[in-house]
C-alpha cells in the first residue's frame, strides 16, 4: 500500500495490458439467460475451499457478495465490464458458489403499482428536471 | 576492366604461352612467358644444330674416305691395264668402274658401301661446295681420259706404235688423278672443318643467348617474387582492415600499420599493449569471453565478434573481427585478428533502426488510440453479440500492438519507458495471454502472488507472449497450453508447456542457441524471429529462457525471472483490488513503453476458438478458470 501513485501506475499497466476478453475466454453470453442487471447475487456460505480454485475476479465477486449485491453494482464496484460480470456470475451460479435472487420474482404477486401510477411518477420526474 | 584489356592485348607467342600466375601482375607474367618461349626455341635450335653437326661430320668423314679410296682404285686400274696388256689375267673393267663410281656418287649423290663393310650402304648427298665440285669435275674428266687411254692400250697392245706414249700418258694421268684426288680430299676436309667451326660458333652463340635468356628469366622471377612480397606488404599496409597478432597474454605482438588510418594510433605505439584496453567498456566482457574461449579452443579454430574500439580522438569505431587461433604455428604463436571497420554499416543500421522505430512508434500510438476507443465501447455494451464483436476487435488490436512493439524491439532502439511501480506477476502473464492468437486454449495455473518490477513488466509480457504463441502454434487446437510458475533458487520460474509435436533435437538446439545469443541472430531467418525477440528481451533483464523436451511430448519453455525483478505481493497493493479489465486507460498510460512483440510465423493459422456456451469449470488446481480464459474442451 505504499504510495497511491505507484499503486495507480501499477494498475494502469494492468489496465493497459490485460484485456477483458481473457477473463471469460472470449465468451460474452451468460449461461443464465435470465440474468438481469438487478439480479441479486449472494455468495453461498462455506465455499472457501472452492473459491481457492477460482480466478481473481471470481474471488473478488464472492468477497463482495456476502450480503447480496446486484449484478450492476458488482460491475460498478469491481470496475468490470457488465457483459463480463454477467458471464462470470452465471458461471459461478452454475458452480453453486453464488445464489441468484430475482427481485421481480419476489414481488411478482405483491401489489405492483399500476402502470399509470408509474407513468405519472415518470412524468413528474421529467417535470422536476 | 584493366584485366580484360591486358588479356586482350596479348598477341603472338605471348598469346600462346600460358599466362604465369605471378600474383595478378599481367605484364610481368607475359614477359616471363616470352622469355621462356625464347629459351625453349634456343634450346631446340641447339639440339637441332647438334644433330645436324653430327650428321654433317659423319657425311664429311664418308666423303673423305670415299675420295681417299679413289686413289687406290686409280692405281689398281693402271696396274690392271698394264697387266692385261702384258698378257696377265686382270679385270680392268671392274676396277675402272670402281674408279668412276665414287666420283659420280660424290658429285651427283648416291649410295656407297659403308666403310665398316657388312653390305650396309650409306647415302651421300651431292657435293654442294663449288670448289669441291670443281675439283671433282676435274677428277671426272681425268678419269674419263684415264679410262679411254686404258682402253686404247688394251686394244693396241704392246705392238701399238703409241704404246709407250699411252703408257706414259696413263701413268701421268694416274699421278694427276692422285694429285687431284688429294686436292679434292683437302678441299672437302677444309670445307668440313669450316662448316664444323661455323656450327661451333653458332652453338656458342646459341649457348650464350640461352644463358642470357636463363639469366633474364631468373631476374624476372626474382622481380616477380619481390613484387609479390611488395604487393602483399602493400595489401597489409594499405588495406582498410587491420591485422593484429595477439600474444597468449592478450598483448599486441604485431599490428599492421593500417591501424593509423582506422584508429589514429601508430602501430609501434600499440605493440606490447593490451588490445582489450581499446575496447569499449560495454563490449569488454564479450570481447574477453570471445578471446579466452578461442584461446582455449583447438588450434586453427575461428571466431567472429563485433565490438567498438577507441580512436585516438576518443570516438568509437565499430569493428568486426575474424579471429583465428594460430598458437600452434611457431611463426605466429598467438591469435590472429582480422579487424574490419564497420562504423558506417553500424550507422546505416542505426538509421534504419531509427526509421523502423519511428514508424513503429506512430503505429503504436494509433493502435493505442484504437484500443482506448474499444475500451470505451466495451464498457457501454450489454448486448452479448455486439460485445463479442468488440472482443474480436479488441483481440486483433491487442495483437497488432504486440506486432508493432515487436518491431520496436527489433529496431534495436533502446527506449524503454521505466514504470516505477511493480505489477502483479499474474497480470503480466494474463497480459501475455491476451496477446496470443489462440488465447482461449491457454490455462494459467498456480502463479504465486509476486510482483514484477515495472520496467520489466511489458518486456516480460512480450517475452511470454512469444513463447505462448509458439506453444499454441505448434500444438493441436484440441490441446491446451499451460502456464505455471514456481520458485527457484535464484528467482522464479515460469513454465509454458504444450502438448504439441515437439521439435527435433537439432531444432531445439538451434532455438536455444538463438535464445542465448540474440545478438548473433540472423534477422533474415523469420522462422526463428520470435526466438530472436525473446532472446533480446531476456538479455535486457537478465532473464534466462530455455526450451526443453517435455516428457509426455511437446515442448516446455522455462523462463527464469531473476530475484532482482521480483517483489512479494504483500508489500505491494496491486493485487488487492481486482484489476478492472475494461476500463479506459488514462491518457498518459497510452504513451506505451515498448512492450509486446510477436514474430513467430505459425505454420498454420489456427482459427480463433470461441466458446459458444460456457464450459463447465474443471476445477483445475488453482485459479485457472478466470484468469486466462477457460480451456476450450
Amino acid at each position: 500500500m505504499s504510495g497511491g501513485g505507484a499503486d495507480e501506475e501499477g494498475r494502469a499497466w494492468s489496465r493497459h495490458y490485460r484485456r477483458p476478453y481473457t477473463v471469460t475466454g472470449g465468451r460474452t453470453r451468460p449461461a443464465h439467460d435470465d440474468l438481469e442487471l438487478e439480479t441479486l447475487v449472494q455468495t453461498v456460505a462455506g465455499v472457501e475451499e472452492q473459491l481457492a480454485g477460482l480466478g481473481r475476479e471470481q474471488r473478488s465477486i464472492a468477497a463482495l457478495c456476502r450480503e447480496g449485491v446486484s449484478v450492476a453494482e458488482i460491475s460498478a464496484r469491481l470496475d468490470l465490464l457488465l457483459g463480463v460480470t454477467r458471464v462470470i456470475v452465471a458461471d459461478m451460479a452454475l458452480q453453486g458458489v453464488v445464489l441468484l435472487h430475482r427481485p421481480q420474482a419476489r414481488v411478482a404477486d405483491a401489489d405492483l403499482p399500476p402502470v399509470e401510477l408509474l407513468e405519472k411518477v415518470l412524468h413528474g420526474l421529467k417535470n422536476i428536471s | 576492366m584493366t584485366r580484360r584489356t591486358a588479356a586482350g592485348g596479348r598477341s603472338g607467342i605471348g598469346r600462346l604461352v600460358p599466362r604465369l600466375p605471378i600474383l595478378g601482375d599481367l605484364r610481368l607474367g607475359r614477359r616471363l612467358g616470352w622469355v621462356i618461349a625464347v629459351l625453349i626455341v634456343l634450346v631446340a635450335a641447339i639440339v637441332a644444330y647438334n644433330a645436324r653437326a653430327i650428321d654433317q661430320q659423319r657425311g664429311s668423314a664418308l666423303v673423305v674416305y670415299t675420295a681417299a679410296r679413289q686413289r687406290a682404285f686409280v692405281e689398281r686400274y693402271t696396274t690392271d691395264v698394264l697387266l692385261v696388256v702384258d698378257g696377265f689375267q686382270a679385270d680392268p673393267e671392274e676396277s675402272g668402274e670402281d674408279v668412276r663410281q665414287p666420283v659420280d656418287v660424290l658429285l651427283d649423290g648416291g649410295s656407297v658401301r659403308a666403310p665398316g663393310g657388312g653390305g650396309a650402304r650409306v647415302e651421300i648427298p651431292p657435293a654442294r661446295d663449288w670448289r669441291v665440285r670443281l675439283k671433282l669435275e676435274q677428277d671426272r674428266r681425268l678419269i674419263d681420259e684415264l679410262i679411254s687411254t686404258g682402253d686404247l692400250l688394251m686394244e693396241g697392245g704392246r705392238e701399238d706404235p703409241a704404246y709407250t706414249d699411252n703408257v706414259t700418258k696413263l701413268r701421268v694421268l694416274s699421278a694427276q688423278l692422285s694429285s687431284v684426288s688429294n686436292d679434292a680430299v683437302q678441299e672437302i676436309t677444309q670445307q668440313t672443318e669450316a662448316s664444323l667451326s661455323r656450327l661451333v660458333r653458332i652453338e656458342v652463340a646459341l649457348g650464350l643467348l640461352s644463358a642470357l635468356a636463363a639469366l633474364s628469366l631468373g631476374l624476372l622471377l626474382r622481380r616477380a617474387g619481390t613484387q609479390q612480397a611488395a604487393q602483399f606488404r602493400s595489401l597489409v599496409n594499405n588495406s582498410s582492415d587491420l591485422i593484429t597478432v595477439l600474444a597468449p597474454d592478450g598483448t599486441i605482438a604485431y599490428q599492421s600499420p593500417s591501424v593509423e588510418r582506422m584508429l589514429g594510433r601508430r602501430a609501434a605505439d600499440l605493440a606490447g599493449t593490451a588490445l582489450g584496453d581499446l575496447v569499449h567498456p560495454d563490449d569488454r566482457h564479450d570481447f574477453d569471453m570471445s578471446l579466452t574461449g578461442l584461446a582455449k579452443a583447438a588450434p586453427g579454430a575461428t571466431d567472429t565478434f563485433g565490438c567498438r574500439l577507441q580512436h585516438k580522438d576518443g570516438s568509437w569505431r565499430h569493428v568486426e573481427s575474424i579471429c583465428t587461433n594460430l598458437a600452434d604455428d611457431p611463426r605466429v604463436n598467438g591469435l590472429v585478428l582480422n579487424i574490419r571497420d564497420v562504423t558506417e554499416q553500424a550507422a546505416l543500421r542505426k538509421s534504419i533502426g531509427d526509421l523502423l522505430h519511428n514508424l513503429a512508434r506512430r503505429s503504436q500510438g494509433l493502435v493505442d488510440r484504437q484500443l482506448e476507443l474499444i475500451d470505451e465501447l466495451e464498457r457501454n455494451e450489454v448486448d452479448p453479440d455486439r460485445l463479442d464483436e468488440l472482443f474480436r476487435m479488441d483481440h486483433l488490436a491487442t495483437r497488432m500492438r504486440r506486432n508493432v512493439e515487436n518491431l520496436i524491439v527489433l529496431s534495436g532502439v533502446d527506449q524503454r519507458r521505466r514504470w516505477s511501480a511493480s505489477v502483479p506477476l499474474r497480470d503480466v502473464v494474463e497480459a501475455a495471454v491476451a496477446e496470443v492468437e489462440d488465447y482461449s486454449r491457454v490455462q494459467i495455473a498456480g502463479i504465486d502472488d509476486l510482483t514484477l518490477a515495472g520496467q520489466a513488466a511489458s518486456d516480460v509480457a512480450h517475452l511470454l507472449a512469444e513463447l505462448v504463441e509458439n506453444a499454441t502454434s505448434f500444438s493441436s487446437p484440441s490441446t491446451t497450453v499451460e502456464v505455471s510458475g514456481g520458485p527457484a533458487g535464484n528467482g522464479y520460474v515460469l513454465e509454458i508447456e504444450d502438448h504439441g509435436i515437439g521439435m527435433s533435437d537439432d531444432e531445439l538446439a538451434e532455438a536455444n542457441r538463438r535464445l542465448a545469443e540474440p545478438l548473433a541472430a540472423d534477422v533474415a531467418v523469420s522462422k526463428m524471429m520470435g526466438f530472436h525477440v525473446v532472446g533480446r528481451l531476456a538479455a535486457r533483464h537478465g532473464i534466462r529462457v530455455q526450451l526443453r523436451h517435455c516428457w509426455f511430448g511437446g515442448i516446455t519453455a522455462l523462463v527464469l525471472l531473476p530475484s532482482v525483478l521480483l517483489g512479494s505481493a504483500g508489500e505491494h497493493p496491486a493485487m488487492a483490488p481486482p484489476v478492472p479489465a475494461g476500463v479506459m486507460a488514462s491518457p498518459e498510460t497510452l504513451l506505451l513503453p515498448q512492450t509486446p512483440m510477436s514474430g513467430w510465423q505459425p505454420r498454420a493459422r489456427l482459427p480463433l476458438r470461441r466458446q459458444a456456451a460456457p464450459a463447465p469449470h474443471r476445477g483445475r488446481d488453482t485459479d485457472a478458470a478466470a484468469g486466462a480464459g477457460e480451456p476450450v474442451e
